[in-house]
């Protein structure tokens, strides 16, 4: 069965004005719940909004995540109530399957917000490995994402084989974010294709398309400018072909997301996406 | 140990220079292995720099996200906001998760 073409939703006004079409047409649905939540994680308008297109629609549902810490040693206090929240919201939801960003995002009592790279070390493949056995609790089958990191420990090529080692010691699967693996290869200055080549493919159960930005050259005394996962723009022509490299070898493949940030989103921002998702679902089915 | 890399990005993270931090407190950490030593001082200064700088906007984000009083005060003073936000940022331990929390914690600076 060829994998499904869907879209993050956002609850936003703006979203949801400028998406009509792609909200009726996409395939499946991916939630980011802690978005949606507000104090003590409760949720919130945006939630209710979610859950009534998603029961409407019908069709799949997969939640996704950033900060529940997947690879923080010390354990953040908030993840008792953020895990009672995610078991809640994958009942409500009724997530097929959830994600998470791997990184570490709480350390020294400090929380960045912004997912951070992790070594390659057997110490750190365990404790993603505990983290996302915790999140089985919350929906049976977990995967996590690679990030747009700048900057990373250890050579940068070897991260590749550091997933398919988390891979085997959670038994999880991976969720590809194309954009980022593009961001990543650019900002540590390797090659994306030579990157993709070792990926642990047999375990890549989603992938996710954005397109994203430069940073600013005077945002660094360097002048140099690197590659920002923003969600902000087309699709670039690297992703395309990686996509188009990646489509042959994830066997395992049931779902490709579009993803676009509500504030980058208008009416020219819409029909990119809308032109994004259309190009994604014609190459899924060439290659289905 | 991997909990000794963790402390000392992110204590990096929250300094005006976050690799001359590493280059300061990476030599003198007891708790990490050479690999780990050797990666930490390795690490690209540009991606710590911009890391840096993605958590200040993520937290600007929340605080302007959290209190619509917030955002109306940054569009009406932008540079007076700026400065109690660097005094916020530089005072204030980086510990909230949700906007209202994080708005909160800003109003004291006002």
């Amino acid at each position: 069965m060829p994998a499904l073409v869907g879209i993050a939703l956002q609850p936003d006004d703006v979203f949801f004005a400028h998406n009509r079409d792609l909200l009726e047409r996409a395939e499946l649905f991916e939630v980011t719940p802690e978005t949606l939540w507000g104090s003590h994680c409760q949720p919130t308008a945006g939630y209710e909004r979610l859950l009534d297109l998603t029961q409407r629609r019908q069709v799949p549902v997969v939640g996704h995540g950033v900060l529940f810490s997947i690879g923080a040693v010390e354990e953040p206090k908030r993840r008792a109530a953020w895990l009672q929240a995610l078991q809640r919201d994958a009942n409500a939801f009724g997530f097929a399957w959830l994600s998470e960003h791997l990184g570490f995002a709480d350390a020294g009592d400090c929380h960045t917000a912004w997912p951070l790279p992790l070594p390659p070390t057997d110490e750190a493949v365990a404790i993603v490995a505990k983290s996302l056995a915790t999140l089985r609790s919350a929906c049976p089958t977990v995967l996590f994402e690679n990030n747009a990191d700048l900057f990373c420990l250890g050579e940068p090529m070897a991260q590749a084989a550091f997933y398919a080692r988390v891979c085997e010691a959670a038994d999880a699967a991976m969720l590809l974010d194309l954009h980022n693996a593009y961001a990543y290869c650019r900002n540590t200055g390797i090659a994306l294709r030579d990157f993709l080549e070792q990926l642990p493919w047999d375990r890549v159960l989603e992938l996710h398309l954005s397109g994203g930005s430069d940073s600013d050259p005077e945002f660094l005394p360097s002048g140099r400018s690197m590659r920002l996962d923003s969600h902000d723009g087309a699709v670039p022509d690297e992703v395309w072909e990686a996509m188009e490299l990646a489509l042959p070898r994830a066997s395992n493949l049931r779902a490709v997301v579009c993803e676009w940030f509500p504030d980058a989103m208008n009416d020219a921002a819409a029909t990119q996406f809308a032109a994004d998702f259309d190009r994604a679902q014609k190459l899924v089915k060439e290659f289905g | 140990m991997l909990a000794t890399v963790q402390q000392l990005l992110v204590a990096a993270l929250r300094e005006p220079d976050p690799l001359l931090y590493l280059q300061q407190n990476v030599p003198v950490a007891t708790a990490l292995s050479d690999d780990e030593r050797k990666w930490l001082l390795a690490v690209d200064g540009d991606g710590l720099r911009l890391s840096r700088m993605l958590i200040r906007k993520l937290r600007l984000q929340r605080i302007v996200r959290g209190d619509a009083e917030a955002s109306a005060f940054m569009a009406r003073e932008p540079e007076r906001f700026a400065a109690c936000f660097a005094r916020y940022d530089r005072e204030e331990p980086l510990r909230h998760v949700f906007p209202h929390a994080e708005a909160e914690a800003f109003r004291r600076y006002w």
